[in-house]
């Protein structure tokens, strides 16, 4: 039985009057991999950025190795060996990997120069341990997303973390680069290094995982071990309820609206023709590998970026789109993959956020009425069941399944004809996915089209009624709902059948 | 009003410094003198503070108070153009200044900096060649007495220039403020991808934007002309442009774009000025000027994020 | 290969460079009126020497840097002779010296006395600032407080100025109360001014150092509806100053003819290359004399500057 070498026991957390964590109880033991999971506002983030240095707790106690310790700052949780690898990676693009790996302690030679031989030497070492095979001289910007991830694991290790915090490590990862990962932290279980893995990836985690914590609303909130790990207990143990397939299913079909795309060609794939339709009232996913070109699609098709050749034909007629206000006049709206730069502005309000797109509709003569457009921002905030204080606060203060929630409420507004989701539930609790499922659901009921691009495949297979899937820059397939397997799917994908 | 409180704050403090330390800071004629200033330096403070807004800047401002200032001269005294006519032709010569600069900016994608900076010297030359380095003067304003009236008089005891700032800030503060285009301009300045994802013509906005700070300082560049009565082409306006990015920042404009107020603009403008004065009024070495200036400015910024820190 | 077209075109355009004439240079100091005056007389006097090419340069925004950047550029290009207006006399002696190792080094508008420059062309600023304290007595018999106002303090011209206002002013009962700089700012000239006349209310005469003080003074002291009650004495001939004397809202200003600067400094010079040595003066200063414009003179003077500016 591996021995616990961390004990975290009542943690309380309070920012102001707001207590986020109460008598919060976590223990980790050696080379075990812990995930922890909730609903957004649960307070994982901040139980994690207490034990990585972050922010001070406001009771309890943290004991390593039966001692007690007080974290008072990330340079004290690194040499304490605890070391938190973030969802968006901390590399410095302009040096190289030892570059990176060892900044801020590199090893100096005689001359107090750094030692490029010795960190070129340890590099490789480390480098071969989490299975990159790339040279330590090689600039991270370079590197793809998932060896970037790797060599963030890599520096880890250099400074002999005994506990590794991974946040959405494989969200942007492919299948491939998830499954190396998962055999580098298996690879690190065997050398005694423990890992807290932090996901809404359920079929990850039943995986990976020994444990599965689950905090609720601040408190701890239950615990399941490896066995009795399953898709169904996951959810109940999270929401406190069964989240069901079958409320996801298409409930009308109106035949009012279609949209057809002709041949149209993309920068990214200039000779590879396109062509789709679309129907009102259903939900059109489209899979495929990373770099299919399923984002540059969808991206032209709604006024990003330009089309090189083809034609777009909305209810019959052809419709030119050459930027985004032509497509969201059109009623053509997107919700884009890269939620913080393009889906929402962070320094701006909810309130702001919502309405942006939809200004001119709560003003009069290019004046904002302010009354207008708060009631309006309202009333998206409880439609949408946005979890926030006040409608004033800055979307850089909300969580991710919030954030997600303004991106899409900023369209709701108005009337969607063909509404595009890029990625919509990345970095997403549960709870907050399936309130963005039945979201789509009900634009489709309501007679919009709905288009929906996801890497992952589980997630399409629920809320599609149809699927196109990409294959380098071309549809490699469609399938209907009862055609749905990931075997079909992954065929398709990998540009056969 | 919460942004501007600092600012306020900083600048009632100021002034009563000044008054204590010399009376004649509140007399009319002082008082007057000031506000003229203020006025002037206003007008064109807001034109950069809303380019900052858009994470722009304008370095050209200075410059383009001396090309104005020798083609005025030229066309009311030499070519004796009567007075709307030159008025309205060096305002449509800004405009075009700032259109093209905008254009650069907004389709040719070239950086602000860069392209205000060759303005910045450009414009300069140009004045210098077309009055080959003499002083433009004004004279005595024979067949334009009205309109140096109206630039340099007094309405009901308030100096002309103070009361058209009080004008153009109203306009700015709606525009900014409560318009739809206001809010486009914060949101580019913010996220000019996000704001392009959402709709907002980004290119027609930093156009807007570089339009109005080059049409600001064409006005402000009017009245400073009559202030001056005359234009000495290498050294007018020399460096004022830092005289706008400062108010603009000591108003709470973020040289990260996005952030800003027009109240704030204007009071920094106006501490600017008032610094100046009370550098002459408590007898400070003129030497001392900018020194003081910087020293003051700092004391405001630091002072600012205190007041605001201490409300979180 | 493909370098070679570019190298003879190089070539080309420097050997042309050297089918000009002998040229004499006169560089000036920042860019004010004071200095037209002097390029039309360098103008008047090309116009009589035939041999020798004139080229008249203003620097920028007055640093001494420019100068020396100027010479050494003219140096480049062929120059034969070079007339300079120092910005900062008690510094650029080794500069002086340096270039007259190479070219023949006039001085103009302040003296450099010990440094190696062949003569001295100019007014002596010191008894300009006599001149200006003569009008300053007359300004207040009974005694009383000036104020002076100029670019800046340090300049060489500015100080020999106040050497000589103070001076002149010894036991006169008329003190100096302050000395406001603008740094060559027209807008904080003025304001300086308008502020002075809140902060000394008992301030009765006002006097301006530099060309444009003048009418800054002037356009304050309009504005603030004192013209009568504050005098006013500046230096140099700006076209506001003079039609203030003029009107008499100016007392008078002190004229340095800086035209004869420009024509007198620039036929000596040609003189000197041809080889007549004769004109130099053995004490090494050409002293032009100061003059004091006051109302009765100012219509006179005015037509002739505004003749010499339309050349």
């Amino acid at each position: 039985m591996a021995r616990p070498i961390l004990h975290m026991n009542k943690i309380c957390k309070q920012f102001g009057d707001v207590s986020v964590l109460k008598d919060v109880d976590l223990t980790v033991y050696e080379g075990e991999v812990l995930a922890l999971m909730g609903e957004n506002g649960a307070g994982k983030s901040t139980l994690m950025k207490i034990l990585c240095g972050v922010h001070p707790f406001t009771r309890g106690t943290i004991r390593l190795d039966e001692k007690e310790i007080f974290i008072a700052s990330v340079r004290d949780a690194m040499r304490m060996g605890i070391a938190f690898i973030h969802q968006e990676l901390n590399l410095v693009e302009n040096l190289d990997i030892a570059g990176n790996i060892f900044l801020g302690r590199e090893p100096v030679t005689r001359w107090g120069w750094p030692d490029k031989k010795r960190m070129s030497k340890e590099t490789a070492g480390l480098l071969a341990r989490v299975g990159l095979d790339a040279r330590p001289e090689t600039p991270v910007r370079q590197l793809s997303l998932a060896s970037q991830q790797l060599v963030e694991i890599a520096k880890a290790l250099s400074l002999r973390s005994r506990i590794l915090i991974m946040d959405e490590p494989t969200s942007s990862l492919t299948m491939k680069e998830t499954a190396l990962l998962f055999d580098t932290v298996a690879d690190l279980k065997s050398k005694g290094t423990s890992v807290i893995y932090i996901s809404h990836r359920m079929n990850e985690i039943m995986q990976i995982a020994d444990r599965v914590v689950v905090l609720k609303d601040g408190k701890n909130g239950g615990e399941l071990k490896k066995e009795e790990l399953n898709h169904a207990s996951l959810v109940r143990l999270m929401v406190g309820r069964n989240i069901d397939r079958s409320i996801f299913a298409s409930r009308c079909a109106l035949p009012n609206a279609s949209f057809n795309a002709e041949s149209i060609r993309t920068h990214r794939y200039p000779h590879q023709p396109v062509s789709f339709s679309l129907n009102s009232g259903k939900i059109t996913g489209i899979a495929g590998l990373v770099g299919s070109g399923r984002t540059e699609l969808v991206e032209s098709v709604c006024g990003i970026r330009s089309l090189i050749a083809g034609s777009v034909y909305l209810d019959g007629k052809a419709i030119r789109i050459k930027s985004p206000s032509d497509a969201i006049r059109q009623g053509i709206f997107l919700v884009p993959e890269d939620r913080k730069q393009h889906g929402i502005i962070t320094g701006m309000s909810i309130t702001e956020n919502l309405s942006l797109p939809n200004l001119h509709a709560y003003s009069t003569m290019s004046l904002v009425r302010q009354a207008k457009e708060s009631f309006a921002a309202r009333a998206q905030v409880d439609n949408l069941d946005i979890r926030c204080a006040s409608l004033q606060h800055l979307l850089k203060d909300l969580s991710g399944g919030n954030q997600q929630k303004v991106a899409i409420g900023k369209w709701l507004s108005r009337t969607a004809r063909l509404m595009v989701f890029d990625e919509p539930t990345r970095g997403v609790d549960v709870g907050a996915k399936a309130e963005i499922y039945r979201i789509m659901r009900r634009l489709a009921d309501e007679g919009a089209m709905v288009l929906v691009v996801s890497s992952d495949m589980e997630e399409l297979m629920i809320i599609s009624d149809r699927m196109l899937v990409m294959h380098e820059g071309r549809i490699s397939g469609e399938l209907l709902s009862d055609e749905f397997t990931e075997q079909r799917i992954l065929s398709y994908a990998f540009g056969n059948g | 009003m919460k942004k501007e409180k600092g600012i306020f704050i900083i600048f009632i403090v100021l002034c009563s410094v000044v008054s204590i330390g010399n009376p004649n800071f509140l007399s009319a004629a002082n008082l007057q003198n000031t506000t003229r200033l203020i006025g002037i330096f206003g007008i064109f403070s807001i034109g950069s503070g809303i380019v900052i807004i858009t994470r722009g800047i304008d370095l050209s401002v200075g410059s383009i108070f001396a090309l104005e200032g020798v083609l005025l001269s030229m066309l009311l005294v030499s070519q004796k153009i009567a007075w709307p006519i030159a008025v309205m032709t060096v305002l449509l010569l800004t405009l075009a200044i700032g259109w093209c600069h905008g254009i650069m900016i907004s389709k040719l994608k070239i950086q602000p900096f860069i392209i205000t900076l060759c303005g910045l010297l450009v414009y300069r030359g140009l004045a210098r060649f077309f009055s080959n380095d003499i002083t433009m003067g004004f004279g005595y304003g024979e067949g334009f007495t009205a309109l140096q009236r109206l630039a340099t008089g007094n309405l009901f005891g308030v100096p002309s220039p103070f009361i058209l700032l009080l004008v153009v800030g109203a306009a700015a503060w709606v525009f900014l403020h409560r318009s739809v285009y206001g809010r486009y301009l914060f949101a580019v300045g913010q996220n000019e991808e996000a704001a392009f994802f959402s709709g907002i013509n980004v290119k027609r906005m930093l156009l807007a934007a570089y339009i109005i700070s080059a049409l600001l300082a064409g006005i402000a560049g009017i009245l400073l002309a009559f202030y001056t009565n005359a234009i000495a082409p290498s050294s007018h306006g020399n460096f004022y442009e830092l005289y706008g990015i400062a108010a603009a920042v000591l108003g709470g404009c973020s040289l990260r774009g996005g952030e800003g107020s027009i109240i704030g603009i204007v009071l920094g403008a106006a501490m600017l000025q008032v610094i100046q004065n009370l550098v002459n009024l408590l007898g400070i070495p003129s030497s001392l000027n900018f020194a003081v200036m910087g020293v003051v400015i700092l004391t405001g910024v630091l002072a600012d994020k205190f007041i605001r820190r201490n409300k979180y | 290969m493909k370098r070679l077209p570019f190298v003879i075109a190089l070539l080309s355009l420097v050997s042309c460079n050297r089918s000009h004439r002998p040229t004499i240079a006169f560089v000036a100091g920042a860019a004010t009126d004071f200095w037209t005056f002097a390029e039309a007389g360098c103008k008047k006097a090309r116009a009589e020497i035939k041999e020798y090419d004139v080229v008249f340069r203003y620097t920028t925004d007055g640093a001494t840097e420019e100068q020396k950047r100027i010479v050494d550029d003219l140096l480049a290009n062929g120059l034969n002779g070079v007339i300079v207006a120092p910005l900062d006399p008690v510094n650029q002696g080794p500069f002086i010296d340096a270039t007259s190792e190479k070219i023949p080094v006039m001085v103009t508008d302040s003296d450099i006395p010990n440094s190696k420059r062949l003569c001295y062309v100019g007014t002596s600023n010191v008894e300009a600032g006599h001149y200006a304290g003569k009008l300053i007595k007359e300004a207040l018999p009974a005694g009383g407080k000036i104020l002076l106002f100029v670019g800046k303090a340090d300049a060489q011209n500015a100080k020999e100025r106040i050497a000589g206002i103070e001076e002149e002013l010894k036991g006169s009962g008329i003190t100096i109360a302050g000395i406001r700089t603008d740094n060559i700012d027209r807008v904080r000239a003025k304001a300086n001014v308008s502020d002075a006349l809140v902060s000394h209310p008992d301030v009765n005469c006002f006097v301006g150092l530099w060309s444009y003080n003048g009418p800054a003074i002037l356009n304050a002291v309009k504005e603030s509806g004192k013209s009568g009650k504050v005098k006013i004495v500046c230096f140099d001939e700006e076209e506001e100053t003079l039609r203030g004397v003029q009107n008499g809202e100016i007392l008078g200003t002190v004229v340095q003819q800086p035209f004869e600067f420009g024509y007198q400094s620039t036929r000596l010079m040609a003189q000197y290359l041809s080889g007549d040595k004769k004109g130099l003066p053995a004490n090494g200063q050409v002293i032009i004399p100061a003059q004091v414009i006051r109302k009765d003179m100012a219509a006179d003077y005015l037509s002739k500057m505004a003749a010499l500016r339309r050349k």
